[in-house]
């Protein structure tokens, strides 16, 4: 039996190699540090359902590879994507300064109305920090993007940075401003809402293997 | 007791009393007083024999062992040949009346008496297999020589009426024999009754249709749906034969007195209508019975089948045709049904691409013999009828990798049945979300048997020798190659240059740019393997100076990530200048690099190729990947840029490799298929729920895959 929730979102998890995308996944789903982590080739799977405003909202999340020679491979994934979270690592730079590409990226090909949460990751290495917190937050006022600092090892803010992205999407369908109905929302019904209308919805439950 | 010449024959049976020539005894040792006993035999002995069904080899080796055996050596027997196919044959020392051995008649394969006046002409014998299963089985040929020559021909009816009578009263039966690894699929294992019989009949169906010179043609059929015309004049074309029973017994169809046709599936079978039937017979050319019947399109009640779907419509309609027959030896009438899919098109439609696939569909006949009436014939009864659904006769190629990588070695040895199913409801569960398997996990055995390594040693001296590869290198090949030979193999298979080796020794003292990248990765390659598990350890650094010194040596490629697994399974094996002549030789003689060329031009065309193959191979797959959204590169990506090393158990991890090696890059699509292709079978649901396990395809396409399989394990069994 599949579990009941009122909404699906397609989440993405991006940025540059080795930021620790796959280990915030693995903590946000198992609760846990992935010590023997490999690296992505191509893209991986995971989804959760976390209670968002009363809500219950199943996240499908895709992790992409990070390295950049695969982003003409992991650019098929943004399709329809709902919610994204764009990773750096606080003790390298490079993979900060690469922020600005993955956004763009981001926008372009999922939706411009993505909902894009930054992360920056391994704040527990704060001995090796190189880019401060202030200057992050900038850069996410800047582009209009939700802002948190996390630790997959310690699992601080972990959970907090997948609901926060999830909360604002629901606050924007509940607003209007984002139409779970339009194709490419990145949004389907689930088995818990009575369907207005909608096609995708009732595929979607068709099959008891529905993820 | 009545003599010929110095022989005496003893015949117990009663049922031989018509033979007044010979006189009956019962025999003197204990055992089954049923059957006949010849004494004054002389046993010749036994001689392995490779065609044990060969009536010329049985023959050569009754020469032999004829010309060898003198009158003084051979051993003096009485030979017992029991009156049913359940008894055995029975040797009986001469001289002690101790029974020296016994052959279970079941096991006999062949029986054969001398050539009328050669000197074998006393001579008879039988081969035998030896062994519990097919696979272990040794054929022997026993070779028996009677003092009077005429005794031989009453040798040979009793061998005669042995083979032919079935037991009198249900026993361990001739068809429910484990040890002939017998035909039957493992389906229908459940006997209802061990004295049921299996029959595998194979239907070819062909429609035609009325062209508009009034002739018929067969209409096109693409993969699994006829394309029909509508309110055009049809006929039914049928081609049953039996491809096989146990023991060979043939079944004769006498008649067909129905064919009969329904739109839609499982429906009534007072909604069936009957077909006017226009020819059956025999094929004189072939053992194929035929069968046509006409199809009136104006039939109200096949309307439905006139009715033109709209060009986009996924609907399918069915068609539910049967036929039925009268078979010799079975009183009721056999119906012989099955379902197909069909799209109806415009009567003016004209078709371009005129696919002509048959429909082939076996049907396993399980049948009761009755109890054995006075006439010769066998009286069966009909216990149940079941249809393998079509069969796809143009995919014979995957069979190598069905066979070669699906074999039970696949399966983790520590997974009990039981513990699979537990697993597999979890998996149904919670699926998306359970551990996905640490890359570069499992057990590798360094087992290997001393006749396996004797086949090798063979074939390798045969390689060194001819400098090609010896032929039966692709089916050791396929068996796995042991550990202890896998990185010789591998170097003999790739092909390796003294060249290449040489420069390794220079590209590593080079600098790369990809330097801090490749660090990144190599503490994330295999790092459940215990010899890449420590930072700065020895396996961690190899792999990184064969990693960089790749980069450096294809600038073109340079560092990609989903290398560093294909290298640690090289570094598993043999030392970094072996490696990286192997891993130069899959890149660029292989063509692996030709996949991270390009922005993975190449990698999109294969998996292209790939979602073609499963669309046209395993169709009801592709359509559920359609309708679900999965796309060939969600799940073949990392399989195909990693050459399958990154997410599997290492055994398998390792055996793909031996295939690769061997046949180069069509094994990406063979693996690729036959880990999608598993997922039809509930047969191998075993290895499915394995695979699960280990996540490998994850979150939805695994769980689709997953769910798929299990639903139509149930469909099947249900």
């Amino acid at each position: 039996m599949s579990e009941s929730y009122d909404y699906l979102f397609k989440f993405l998890v991006i940025g540059s190699a080795g930021t620790g995308k796959s280990c915030l996944l693995h903590q946000f789903i198992e609760s846990k540090f992935k010590e023997d982590s490999s690296h992505t080739i191509g893209v991986e799977f995971g989804s959760k359902v976390v209670p968002v405003s009363g809500k219950q909202v199943k996240l499908q999340i895709w992790d992409t590879a990070g390295q950049e020679r695969f982003k003409s491979v992991t650019r098929s994934y943004y399709r329809g994507a709902a919610g994204a979270l764009l990773v750096y690592d606080v003790t390298r730079r490079d993979s900060f300064n690469a922020l600005a590409n993955w956004l763009a990226d981001a926008r372009s090909l999922a939706s411009p109305n993505i909902v894009v949460l930054l992360v920056g990751n391994k704040s527990d290495l704060e001995s090796q920090r190189e880019v401060t917190f202030l200057e992050a937050s900038r850069f996410a006022q800047e582009n209009e993007l939700m802002f948190l600092e996390t630790s997959a090892k310690s699992g601080q803010n972990v959970v907090e940075a997948f609901s926060k992205c999830a909360k604002a999407i629901v606050t924007k369908i509940e607003s209007g401003e984002l139409d779970p109905d339009r194709i490419g929302s990145g949004i389907q019904y689930g088995n818990l809402k009575p369907t207005r209308n909608s096609a995708s919805a009732a595929t979607g439950r068709s099959c008891p293997c529905k993820v | 007791m009545y003599q010929v010449g110095a022989s005496k024959f003893y015949i117990a049976s009663p049922q031989e009393g018509k033979e007044s020539d010979i006189v009956f005894e019962t025999p003197t040792f204990d055992g089954h007083d049923d059957g006949a006993v010849f004494n004054q035999i002389s046993y010749l002995g036994a001689a392995n024999i490779n065609a044990p069904k060969s009536e010329a080899e049985i023959h050569r080796n009754m020469a032999i062992l004829n010309r060898e055996q003198g009158q003084d050596q051979c051993i003096r027997v009485s030979v017992k040949i029991p009156s049913c196919s359940s008894g055995s044959v029975v040797l009986i020392d001469a001289a002690t009346m101790q029974i020296i051995t016994s052959y279970e008649v079941q096991r006999i394969l062949f029986y054969a008496h001398g050539i009328a006046d050669s000197d074998e002409a006393a001579c008879f014998a039988f081969t035998w297999s030896h062994g519990n299963s097919q696979e272990s089985a040794i054929f022997q040929c026993h070779v028996f020589r009677c003092d009077i020559p005429e005794a031989v021909r009453q040798v040979s009816a009793c061998f005669a009426k042995a083979f032919m009578r079935s037991p009198p009263k249900p026993q361990p039966s001739l068809m429910c024999d484990e040890s002939q690894g017998d035909l039957k699929p493992s389906s229908l294992q459940s006997p209802v009754s061990t004295m049921s019989e299996l029959f595998i009949f194979e239907l070819t169906m062909d429609i035609k249709e009325e062209d508009s010179k009034g002739g018929y043609y067969v209409v096109p059929k693409d993969r699994s749906q006829f394309k029909l015309r509508a309110n055009t004049e049809k006929q039914l074309c049928f081609s049953v034969h039996q491809v096989s029973s146990v023991h060979q017994r043939i079944l004769h169809i006498e008649r067909c007195f129905g064919v009969l046709v329904c739109p839609g599936r499982n429906v009534r079978h007072a909604d069936m209508r009957l077909l006017e039937m226009l020819s059956m017979g025999n094929d004189p050319g072939s053992n194929k019975y035929i069968i046509t019947g006409q199809w009136d399109s104006s039939d109200p009640a096949l309307e439905s089948l006139n009715l033109v779907e709209e060009p986009s419509s996924a609907n399918k309609s069915y068609v539910t045709v049967a036929i039925d027959l009268v078979i010799r030896g079975i009183q009721e009438p056999v119906r012989l049904q099955l379902e197909t899919k069909v799209k109806v098109y415009p009567k003016n439609e004209r078709f371009w691409n005129l696919s002509k696939r048959q429909l082939v569909q076996q049907f396993y006949l399980n049948l009761k013999e009755l109890a054995a009436s006075d006439t010769n014939e066998p009286q069966f009864e009909v216990i149940s009828v079941d249809t393998s659904g079509e069969i796809d006769r143009t995919n014979k190629s995957l069979g190598i990798t069905l066979s070669g990588l699906m074999s039970l070695q696949l399966v983790d040895p520590i997974l009990s049945p039981k513990e699979e199913k537990e697993d597999e409801f979890r998996d149904d569960e919670l699926s998306d979300n359970d551990e996905p398997m640490l890359s570069g996990t499992g057990n590798v055995s360094k087992d290997c048997s001393a006749a396996l390594l004797e086949q090798w040693s063979e074939a390798l001296t045969k390689w060194t020798q001819t400098g090609t590869r010896p032929k039966q290198l692709t089916h050791l090949v396929y068996q796995g190659i042991p550990d202890a030979l896998r990185a010789e193999i591998w170097q003999r298979l790739a092909g390796h240059s003294e060249d290449v080796m040489d420069k390794y020794r220079v590209l590593i003292t080079k600098e790369s740019s990809c330097e801090s990248v490749i660090q990144r990765d190599i503490n994330r390659t295999f790092p459940a393997h215990d010899f890449f598990k420590k930072a700065g350890g020895l396996g961690q650094d190899s792999l990184f100076r064969l990693s960089k010194a790749y980069a450096v040596y294809d600038e073109e490629v340079g560092y990609c990530q989903g290398l560093s697994f294909l290298a640690a399974a090289l570094l598993l094996h043999m030392p970094e200048e072996q490696a990286f002549c192997v891993l130069v030789q899959i890149m660029y003689h292989y063509k692996l690099r030709d996949l991270f060329k390009d922005g993975f031009e190449n990698l999109n065309m294969r998996l292209y190729q790939l979602g073609r193959l499963l669309e046209d191979q395993v169709q009801d797959l592709w359509q559920h990947f359609q309708e679900k959204g999965v796309e060939e590169h969600m799940y073949g990506s990392q399989w195909f840029l990693t050459l399958f090393t990154a997410k599997f158990p290492l055994h398998l991890v390792f055996h793909i490799l031996d295939v690769f090696l061997l046949l180069g890059t069509d094994t990406l699509f063979l693996v690729a298929l036959a880990l999608l292709t598993v997922g039809r079978s509930p047969i191998l649901l075993i290895f499915f729920s394995f695979a699960n396990r280990i996540g490998f395809i994850r979150s939805r396409a695994r769980k689709t895959c997953c769910s798929w399989t299990l639903k139509a394990c149930s469909s099947t069994s249900g």
